[in-house]
């Protein structure tokens, strides 16, 4: 094979794995809400109702069939199948709306404040993670090390509630909950998004930094590096320009883990501030065994993440002359 | 080669990124115009609730049903303070509990300006049998619904049934003509879909803020309500709600059938204006369930030798944080009109063991846990509500006494459907930990029937014949001092079976800053949002 053809025949060998992969995560995500205790009719009919009517065969049936729950599991699977193909995600039990339209509302909600602390921490626990990374007895790097353990260590709820607490009512600076109202300005939105992407660019950053400490101090004892320290280069230039290129795989990698937590939200995080993104849409679709939200919120969130891998795969070789094609 | 790739794929990848960005921008902040803040001179009330609403059609969405009934629309009967049923558009009369008379009794128009009448009623009821799955088993018994002239109506039901006067209570009036050519009322999203007859209007909901807003109706038949406008603010959790109200973004906070969990009073009495209102609680705050059709829990014995074993004063202080009292063996509460004094329940261990020992639960093998009489090893599951914080803190408290006498016990979690599920329907459970609520204590044949009948929701899965005729005799029954009578009966037999052990009487707990509001209202059903309040709040 010549040396031209190596890289797409590495794509298409990647993607095809990736491609039997998806087709799995669809199929299991069928699977999975449907093992799962509990009854999607006890929200239709109210926990106060459920009893009489599961005991009335007329509406039971009535119902069941409405929602296509009476027809065997395999042909649900293929209805299921065939939908999803034809870009049909269903319809919701629990809003009574097509299931593409409830995610059309509430991913943006999720993506305004995961995207951008995204990219915030993976630039700051980088940069946090290069400098950490340098054998040193600095008490300074001690305290940021243990910093970034605690941080990343501390229940995430509480830390935004005490965020909450500070921030908001005794400082009077953020609101307390809820995303900006339809049609806020730019300092709206700003308030209402401040608090939410502090504290997860704060978890996560921490994270990051704690992975690529890790990967800077095992490069760092390379022969290479005492080498070009010795031809005088500085750490940081060093850092940038030698150091972070063979590090960057592993850090795709989390990048395309990183991008699964953006799209099905910061579930705690969400919650502690009102903000009714996927994360809180997807909890309460198993909260009320809502099987079409649930299958279709599950698929994106899976889907996105199998992409970003392939990305994070494709990348590597492109940056790293050690992956073999 | 791998440059280009690698200039083409950071430039896909920032692109996608910015049109996400930008995408989220547009999709939200940059449509529609903003709520009006021009509230200055109008009494505004801002009403913080953890009871989230999804989708804004009543029909679909629960909390959207009890907001509608609370603003914009009219209930056909209403809740007295004593929890009875009491005629609110309409009144009733039957002489036989099968053959009705509703008679509108108020001089009502439709927010649109068109006026109510007996068409309304008879379609309403026709229209949700028919179409809403509630209803269905709140009419499931009516035959045929008529409009004799502009302000009666009779219905007939195929046999005798009482409890239709519940589904009156729970039945919102809706204009036949927004409703008449909805063929899926769950799914209709027409901007007529929230008119009403209520005290009222409905304004906007906004879900990504998490506000909806409801503007006094000047034309309601009782009064213009003295508040203007009502706003709800939508939080997902209790802890941030409170600091809301601590903050003055709320004047109170609201649950509907309950109030706030007892643990969160203690530091909320710091707050210099936030003042509490404490009432009776219609439902039973917890109790612990058993199987009466499964081994050995079907014993009436068995279950009152357990009711020895619990400490109910620590539930009191633990649980309920002094906000309770320690109930009687008659599992009907004190705030009932009907309820007959029974005696304390207490805790005896010496006697629970006694009790134990002569049943033959003793623990044969020596392993320090009490065994079935056969020998074989006895283990209690005990269903508790993971969802619920004070559930599972109540539940590890009834272990640990039922431990106390060497009953093995094993805590189950189970979130809301698995745990409705399992108790309502599969039936696969020992016993379990729940409360219950107003209206599910009004519901079926009232007294809390529907908890323990098992032809219905039936958690105690109930199938005693006596209690069963006694159900029976009250939803036949058309004569209000005989069910009184009756529900004597069903106390009596609450106190001698002890199909479910009440472990604490609870209060309603329900906060609200005292300089901002005042003349609250609680209604038994629909606590501060219950139409009284409109009429008697005064905004600071």
């Amino acid at each position: 094979m010549t040396s031209n053809l190596k890289y797409p025949f590495f794509l298409i060998r990647k993607f095809s794995r990736y491609l039997i992969l998806a087709f799995a995560i669809i199929a299991i995500n069928f699977l999975i809400p449907r093992l799962m205790p509990g009854d999607p009719m006890l929200f239709i009919f109210g926990e106060e109702v459920y009893g009489a009517a599961i005991r009335n065969p007329d509406l039971l049936q009535g119902l069941t069939a409405k929602y296509g729950l009476d027809l065997p599991m395999t042909d649900q699977f293929w209805i299921y199948l065939h939908n999803f193909f034809n870009g049909d995600l269903g319809y919701s039990f629990s809003y009574g709306r097509p299931i593409f339209e409830i995610i059309a509302e509430r991913l943006p909600l999720t993506l305004i404040m995961t995207v951008p602390s995204t990219i915030f921490s993976l630039i700051a626990g980088t940069a946090l993670g290069l400098s950490l990374g340098w054998e040193s007895n600095s008490l300074l790097k001690r305290v940021v090390s243990a910093a970034c353990v605690i941080i990343h260590s501390v229940p995430t709820y509480w830390f935004a509630m005490l965020m909450l607490l500070v921030f908001s009512l005794w400082l009077g600076l953020t609101p307390i909950g809820g995303a900006p109202p339809v049609g806020a300005s730019p300092a709206t939105v700003i308030q209402h998004l401040f608090l939410p992407i502090v504290v997860l660019t704060l978890f996560n950053s921490a994270y990051v930094a704690i992975i690529v400490r890790g990967l800077t101090f095992e490069i760092s004892e390379e022969p290479f590096v005492t080498t070009a320290l010795s031809k005088g280069l500085g750490k940081f230039n060093f850092s940038l320009r030698h150091l972070l290129r063979p590090s960057l795989p592993p850090l795709l990698s989390l990048v395309a883990i990183e991008m699964g937590f953006a799209f099905s939200g910061a579930l705690l995080v969400e919650i502690a501030f009102s903000w009714p993104g996927m994360g809180y849409t997807m909890w309460q679709a198993v909260t009320e065994r809502d099987y079409p939200l649930l299958q279709a919120s599950f698929t994106m969130v899976a889907l996105i993440v199998v992409s970003a891998n392939a990305l994070a795969d494709a990348l590597s070789y492109a940056l790293d002359p050690r992956v073999k094609p | 080669m791998k440059k280009n790739a690698l200039v083409g794929i950071i430039g896909i990848v920032i692109l996608v990124l910015v049109g996400l960005v930008f995408g989220s921008f547009g999709g939200n902040f940059s449509s529609g115009s903003p709520p009006s803040n021009n509230t200055s001179a109008a009494k505004v009330l801002t009403i913080g609730t953890t009871n989230i609403v999804k989708t804004d059609n009543f029909v679909k969405d629960y909390y959207m049903g009890i907001f509608a009934a609370c603003f914009i629309l009219d209930p056909l009967a209403a809740v007295d303070e004593g929890g009875n049923i009491v005629p609110n558009l309409i009144n009733w009369s039957t002489t036989d509990s099968k053959d009705w008379t509703l008679t509108l009794i108020r001089n009502a128009t439709w927010h649109d300006g068109k006026p109510v009448t007996a068409e309304d009623v008879a379609f309403t009821i026709t229209y949700l049998k028919a179409k809403d799955p509630n209803y269905a088993t709140h009419f499931q018994f009516v035959v045929s619904v008529q409009p004799v002239n502009n302000k009666t109506v009779v219905v007939n039901l195929s046999k005798e049934w009482t409890s239709f006067t519940t589904g009156l209570a729970a039945t919102r009036l809706m204009p036949k003509h927004v409703w008449a050519n909805v063929t899926d009322p769950a799914t209709y999203s027409g901007n007529d879909r929230n008119v009403g007859s209520g005290p009222f209007t409905y304004g906007s909901f906004d879900s990504a803020s998490g506000t909806m807003t409801f503007n006094a109706n000047k034309n309601y038949w009782r009064g213009i309500p003295v508040v203007d406008k009502v706003i709800l603010k939508f939080y997902t959790s209790t802890d941030a709600m409170l600091m809301a109200l601590k903050k003055k973004d709320i004047a109170a906070t609201y649950a509907y059938a309950s109030g706030i969990d007892p643990v969160y009073v203690p530091p909320l009495l710091e707050e210099k204006n936030v003042s509490f209102m404490i009432l009776p609680n219609f439902g039973v705050d917890n109790s612990l369930w058993f199987n009466c059709m499964r081994y050995p829990y079907n014993m009436r014995e068995f279950r009152e030798a357990l009711s020895y074993g619990l400490d109910y004063n620590s539930y009191v202080s633990f649980i309920a944080a002094g906000y309770a009292k320690v109930p009687t063996k008659g599992w009907i509460p004190d705030s009932w009109d009907y309820y007959v004094q029974k005696p304390l329940l207490a805790k005896n261990s010496s006697r629970a063991a006694s009790m134990l020992d002569s049943l033959g639960f003793v623990d044969g093998d020596s392993d320090g846990w009490r065994d079935l009489p056969n020998g074989t090893a006895l283990t209690m599951k005990m269903l508790a509500r993971s969802d619920i914080a004070l559930s599972m803190r109540l539940a590890e408290l009834v272990k640990r006494d039922l431990e106390s006498l060497k009953i093995r016990t094993q805590i189950i979690p189970a979130d809301v459907s698995t745990f409705q599920t399992i108790t309502q329907n599969t039936k696969d459970f020992d016993s379990a930990i729940s409360r219950t609520t107003f209206w599910g204590m009004i519901m079926y044949a009232g007294a809390g029937t529907l908890y323990f009948d098992n032809r219905n929701m039936g958690w105690a899965n109930v199938n005693d014949p006596q209690y069963l005729a006694v159900v029976d005799e009250i939803l036949r029954n058309a004569n209000q001092t005989h069910t009184t009578e009756l529900y004597v009966t069903l106390q009596d037999l609450y106190a001698t079976n002890m199909y479910a052990i009440p472990l604490y009487w609870g209060k309603i707990i329900q906060p609200y800053r005292s300089d901002m509001v005042d003349g609250l209202v609680y209604n038994t059903m629909y606590g501060i949002l219950g139409k009284d309040t409109w009429f008697s709040v005064v905004i600071k």
